[in-house]
């Protein structure tokens, strides 16, 4: 892992790039990905700025789409996981892991 | 249906660029999907989304730059810029230093006068009650009012004070109830604190003193000895700290007949009376109980309430109150003021520096970052300013606390909210003259900036507003240096003893029902040491009235000369003599004496074309014409009036026919003249005329507060017309580099077209120019009117002579002409292809 971690929103915003693929993943779509698979209410305003952070830390990429008449013709910024982004979701992945070994059971009800 | 206009509106105003486009269509789009589930839902959450957006971007573009401060590398550009550009600097130091210099009083004052208390323990709850002439009974019902803990009078006064064996002195002294001692923290250093025996009838008269009256000598050799107060006698029993101060400051404490305060007497005459209310309560509750003895006293009578009020004992009243408002948004007027053209200054050298932003930009600096480098700029500039302005005024504050006029518990001393308006305002002045402008001048595409040469981002224009604050600055600044010439000379005619006068004269002034003058000079003359005596209704170097004199046979013509009321002992007090005729005589004082007047050399020479002995002149006044008065006489220039020369033409008239009730005996005295003086003053007070006697004054002291006033005045003007002069002149400088910056491509493809210089130069001057002309045509109408409200300040000031506006001009024209100098010396070093180079 870096030396830079990811935070929890950023993490969880870049694991909805992943999952939305680099087509389908723009700030509304990616709200609304995490607020179905958390249950959690997430505000655009955050997506926003955490994808600001994002692509100054040069984990994401962005690039404007084609403009869409059911935008009233803007188009969509389209986010793109980099490769360095993908190593840093894999980074905290195995932090997480190796924090919950063996605490199952002391976590259990 | 599209989103809402006003959210679409918000996201666009409040989000950067990079953002807008896809903020917006990410409102259209949820929108659309949002309309089936009501419009009225949809068109709530298009606003509520469109505001939290906007909120978090600016809350976290703000922390950004907060996180990222001013690295030292901006602050070495910024120290760089300021040494690159001195005269600027300097010109927008001392203007905000000035503004924050002006806030600090302004808020300090505004402060002092609304927030004062006593200096004690239990200060805020002293009141002062002011009340009609009482009786005992209603004297001690107010004393035993529920609400009141102490109450007590006392009348503060300023007297000859000899301590045993020493010379008088005016000072300060009061008379106090022996009793409220109890509640004030007045400590004995030697002896006792005056008690309610010492005030009884037929007490031994007792004192105590300030150990500030001792000078050197230790204060228990003090106790016991006599001090006399204005021919009374009282022995010391005590002396105080030097700390203490109450009522004002005092060196002197008398006792004071406190019998009222148990209803057995009336209050002492011409004593204020005060109290101390209880832990708790309120001036409300106070005023309640005092506006029921009020009520109660005249209601059997059928009569109104008597006016019985209470105030706290600091309060300045309703004037203050005003004051201070208008002290605050004066402050903040002028700092606005200050700061805007600041900002043009800032703004110019932002946009001369659009290049260097422009490289900073393709290097991947952010707006934001640009503007937080000349945030830095002017943040190290009103650092500097802060500095200088608020030393200035401390100092300022310092003095003004020192003066003996102002009451002891105001300190002028900068409260925690001034301070915090200071910050206040020190940020106010670095956003309006630095972040707003370096915010508008990076507003342009700077990349396209390096293409054109700075010329697209100098399309910032500088209004008509801002145009017309420089005229109005221009203006001000006319009238504000014109004002200060007249005052200036005004101060010179006081100050310019062309009038020898003899020395060793003292005078001492009445006001009232004053004794004939014959009868004053008996009683003076009698003093020890007075070798001559004279009355006079003013003393030289006054404002005596000034009327209108008709001459017999002469024109219409309007004449106005000064007039005085003189005893044949004034002439001779001050040694003048007759240069034609003869003076005053005893006979000539005698009501039924004809009337006669003695003229002044220059009332002869310019009103009578001679000595013009024979001649009856007479006086017009408000209540009539006076009677014909023949000219007997000619003296030499008194200094009548040296306020205004133009009215030092002026003549005499007999006392005993002057009936302003005001006298001053003049007396030429051996020895010291004040001490006489007071001697003087001690024989009239012991007649008991019916009249408020002076303190005694040296005669070339005289005026000398007029002189003070002049001079401080005068002062205070010049200052002010040169710090408004200046900044209008930088403003001017402003709008002149900028337009240079602007056109540098398009007078150079002038100039390489053939046009002259001096077309070029007259085209870049031209609204400068007319700006500098309509400032002065409105300065000088201000110049005008303001003149004459000059004797709303003083009784008599000259116009200033006919130079004093042509001077002012000249000076405006040369500070012009310096302004634009620079931005001219540019335009004349263009050549052709450089300025045209940024093509290629």
């Amino acid at each position: 892992m870096g030396k830079d971690g990811l935070g929890e929103f950023e993490l969880l915003v870049l694991l909805a790039c992943v999952r939305l693929g680099d087509t389908q993943a723009y700030a509304v779509a990616i709200g609304e990905e995490i607020s179905a698979r958390t249950g959690r209410a997430i505000h655009r305003a955050s997506v926003y700025v955490t994808l600001q952070r994002l692509e100054e830390k040069g984990l994401i990429a962005t690039r404007l789409g084609d403009a869409l008449p059911e935008r009233g013709g803007k188009p969509r910024r389209l986010v793109t996981v980099t490769p360095a982004g993908r190593a840093a979701v894999r980074d905290s992945r195995e932090a997480f892991q190796r924090m919950w070994l063996g605490l199952s059971r002391q976590l259990a009800d | 249906m599209a989103a809402p206009r006003l959210a679409r509106l918000l996201l666009w105003l409040g989000l950067p660029a990079s953002l807008r486009d896809e903020a917006l269509g990410d409102l259209e789009e949820l929108h659309r999907t949002r309309l089936p589930h009501g419009r009225l839902r949809a068109w709530a959450r298009a606003h509520l989304d469109a505001l939290r957006i906007v909120a978090t971007s600016v809350l976290h573009r703000a922390a950004s730059l907060l996180r990222r401060g001013p690295s030292t590398t901006d602050i070495r550009w910024a120290t760089r810029q300021l040494r690159a550009h001195p005269l600027t600097s300097l010109t927008a130091i001392v203007a905000l230093g000035v503004g924050l210099a002006t806030a600090h009083v302004g808020l300090t004052t505004a402060e002092t006068m609304l927030n004062s208390r006593l200096p004690y323990a239990n200060g805020d709850r002293f009141v002062k009650i002011a009340v009609p002439p009482i009786g005992p009974e209603v004297a001690g019902r107010i004393a035993d009012v529920p609400s009141l803990e102490h109450v007590g009078a006392v009348r503060p006064s300023r007297a000859d004070v000899r301590l045993a064996g020493g010379l008088s002195a005016s000072a300060l002294t009061a008379a106090i109830t022996p009793s409220s001692f109890s509640v004030l923290p007045a400590v004995p250093v030697a002896g006792r604190l005056l008690t309610s025996a010492d005030a009884a009838p037929g007490a031994p008269p007792v004192a105590i003193v300030s150990a500030r009256l001792m000078g050197g000598t230790p204060a228990d050799q003090v106790v016991n000895q006599t001090i006399t107060v204005e021919e009374h006698v009282y022995t010391v029993v005590g002396v105080v700290a030097g700390d203490f101060l109450f009522p004002n400051q005092p060196l002197v404490w008398t006792p004071l007949d406190e019998r009222f305060i148990a209803g057995t007497a009336a209050v002492p005459e011409n004593a204020r009376l005060f109290g101390v209310g209880r832990p708790g309560t309120t001036l409300a509750e106070l005023q309640t109980q005092l506006s029921t003895i009020a009520t109660n006293v005249n209601a059997p009578f059928g009569g109104p309430p008597l006016p019985i009020t209470a105030a706290s004992f600091t309060d300045l009243g309703d004037m203050a109150i005003l004051m201070s408002s208008a002290l605050v948004i004066g402050v903040g007027a002028v700092l606005l003021l200050i700061a805007a053209n600041v900002g043009n200054l800032v703004l110019a050298r932002s946009v001369a520096r659009a290049r260097d932003f422009a490289v900073r930009t393709a290097l991947g600096a952010s707006r934001g970052g640009l503007v937080l480098l000349v945030a830095t700029e002017v943040g190290l500039l009103v650092l500097l300013s802060a500095l200088v302005g608020i030393t200035a005024s401390s100092a300022l504050l310092r003095y003004v606390s020192a003066m003996d006029d102002l009451p002891f518990w105001i300190t002028f001393r900068t409260g925690p909210w001034t301070f915090v308006a200071m910050l206040g305002a020190a940020a106010l002045a670095t956003l309006l003259a630095g972040v707003l402008p370096a915010w508008r001048a990076t507003r342009k595409d700077l990349v396209a900036a390096m293409a054109d040469g700075g010329a697209r981002a100098g399309r910032v224009a500088f209004g008509r507003t801002v145009g017309g604050l420089v005229v109005v600055q221009l203006a001000v600044s006319v009238a504000l240096v014109h004002g200060a010439l007249v005052v200036a000379q005004a101060f010179r005619a006081y100050t310019t003893l062309d009038v020898p006068l003899p020395a060793g004269i003292v005078a001492v002034g009445l006001l009232g029902d004053t004794p004939a003058a014959a009868d004053l000079e008996r009683l003076v003359a009698e003093v020890p040491g007075v070798t001559m005596v004279g009355v006079t209704s003013s003393l030289p170097r006054q404002s005596p009235p000034v009327v209108r004199v008709e001459m017999e046979g002469g024109s219409d013509a309007a004449i106005r000369a000064a007039v005085a009321g003189v005893s044949p002992g004034f002439f001779q007090t001050l040694d003048a003599r007759a240069l034609a005729g003869r003076l005053f005589n005893a006979a000539d004082m005698a009501p039924s004496a004809p009337p006669v007047a003695v003229v002044n050399e220059r009332f002869a020479r310019e009103v009578l074309g001679g000595a013009g002995l024979g001649q009856r002149i007479r006086d017009q006044r408000s209540d009539g014409a006076g009677p014909w008065r023949e000219v007997v006489g000619v003296v030499a220039d008194l200094a009548l009036n040296v306020g205004d020369p133009t009215l030092s033409a002026g003549f005499y008239v007999p006392h005993a026919a002057e009936d302003s009730g005001l006298a001053y005996v003049v007396a030429r005295v051996q020895g010291e003249p004040l001490a006489a003086g007071h001697a003087i003053a001690a024989t009239l007070r012991r007649q008991q005329y019916k009249a408020d006697i002076f303190q005694p004054e040296r005669l070339e002291d005289v005026a000398a507060d007029d002189r003070q006033f002049f001079a401080a005045f005068s002062g205070a003007l010049t200052g002010l017309g040169l710090i408004t002069l200046v900044l209008a002149l930088a403003g001017l400088y402003a709008m002149l580099s900028l337009m240079v910056t602007a056109r540098t491509r398009e007078i150079g493809i002038r100039l390489a077209l053939g046009a002259s210089a001096r077309s070029v130069v007259t085209t870049i001057t031209r609204r400068s120019a007319w700006q500098i002309g309509m400032g002065g045509l409105v300065g000088i109408i201000l110049a005008r009117v303001s003149l004459e409200g000059r004797s709303l300040l003083v009784s008599r000031m000259g116009d200033g002579g006919w130079w004093t506006l042509p001077v002012v001009l000249l000076l405006l024209a040369l500070a012009g002409l310096i302004a634009t100098w620079a931005p001219v010396r540019r335009v004349l070093r263009i050549r052709p292809q450089d300025a045209l180079r940024a093509d290629g």
